[in-house]
């Protein structure tokens, strides 16, 4: 279990360095392109619009870097608690966004229905954002490109629900999920969670606080 | 006349379209393709002489394409954009007949260097 906690770690911070590694080579490309401009690029006049447009492509790749980075920063400090009150809103919104290179790279796309007014759980976050990144990731794995994962909230009867469904074709490749399903298992149970399968979907059962 | 003909392939539109404008402020003609499905066809309409072709596409193996491209037409140069050196990278980028490879972000002094070595090979 300890390998797979750490592969679950490797994946994350893989993501994000990619994504914000991302955002800063088009920021240093468009800082490069105002400075070719007016360097080099002599027989162009200088179109202030058109800066404007530049300057406003820096803000916006500078505004994704500083939105995924804070979401790095919640995951991170959750980790320091061994045990916490959360809300699983709150968690799927930062895997989502933290896997969102992860499943890119194979055009696939999220999907969220989080609903309102669910109550928080107490939980180990480090287990509980290990257990459903394993099972995101399983399903990214084993979809083809372009596929879509459903990732909906609610409450049924006392408990609180995250479903997990892919839809779209199977992918042909090996699948390269960290986790087999016993290690699941063994994750939630750790945490007292619950884990129902039915073809696609894959519904984790938390006891609401 | 521009020095070459370059074929920019990379699914981040913001950073490959910034990228075409510098080198074109260079004097070589650039074109972008954001997605892995349409560089052959943009190859067979105008066949550059150096494709710049980020390794990780979404759906697919930048590696599959560079040996489409050398497939294609042996004489066009890859050059292979990549966020990571590494031995890997350096085998991968022999192993399918690229030029050279270059990190990201890029320096450009470093990337027109590059383009003007693969230039100088694919003359002879």
């Amino acid at each position: 279990m300890k390998n797979v906690r750490l592969a679950f770690i490797d994946r994350i911070l893989s993501s994000y360095a990619h994504e914000v590694r991302n955002y800063l080579a088009i920021i240093k490309e468009t800082n490069g392109l105002m400075k070719d401009v007016l360097q080099i690029g002599k027989s162009r006049s200088v179109d202030s619009k058109q800066f404007l447009g530049y300057i406003g492509c820096v803000e916006d790749q500078i505004a994704r870097a500083v939105s995924i980075t804070d979401y790095l920063h919640r995951f991170a400090h959750r980790m320091d608690c061994g045990r916490a009150m959360i809300s699983i809103n709150d968690i799927a919104e930062e895997l989502t966004a933290l896997m969102t290179r992860l499943a890119y790279r194979k055009r696939i796309a999220f999907e969220k229905t989080l609903r309102g007014g669910i109550p928080q759980i107490e939980a180990d976050p480090m287990l509980l954002h290990c257990l459903l990144f394993c099972i995101i990731d399983g399903k990214i794995s084993r979809l083809d490109r372009n596929g879509v994962i459903r990732v909906g909230s609610s409450l049924s009867e006392g408990r609180v629900c995250l479903a997990l469904e892919s839809k779209g074709e199977s992918s042909k490749e090996t699948p390269t999920a960290i986790c087999s399903d016993e290690e699941l298992n063994e994750l939630a149970a750790e945490i007292g969670a619950e884990i129902l399968r039915n073809g696609e979907e894959t519904i984790i059962k938390l006891p609401a606080a | 006349m521009a020095k070459a003909k370059i074929l920019l392939v990379d699914d981040e539109v913001e950073f490959a379209s910034t990228l075409a404008e510098r080198l074109n402020i260079r004097g070589y003609e650039t074109s972008t393709v954001y997605t892995a499905d349409a560089v052959l066809e943009r190859i067979a309409g105008n066949v550059p002489d150096i494709v710049i072709l980020d390794l990780k596409m979404p759906g697919a193996s930048g590696v599959d394409i560079l040996k489409d491209i050398k497939k294609f037409n042996q004489s066009i140069e890859v050059i292979l954009l990549t966020g990571h050196g590494s031995d890997q990278c350096n085998s991968e980028c022999q192993s399918g007949g690229a030029f050279d490879y270059i990190m990201k972000p890029v320096e450009i002094e470093g990337l027109t260097v590059k383009i003007d070595m693969a230039l100088k090979k694919k003359k002879g």
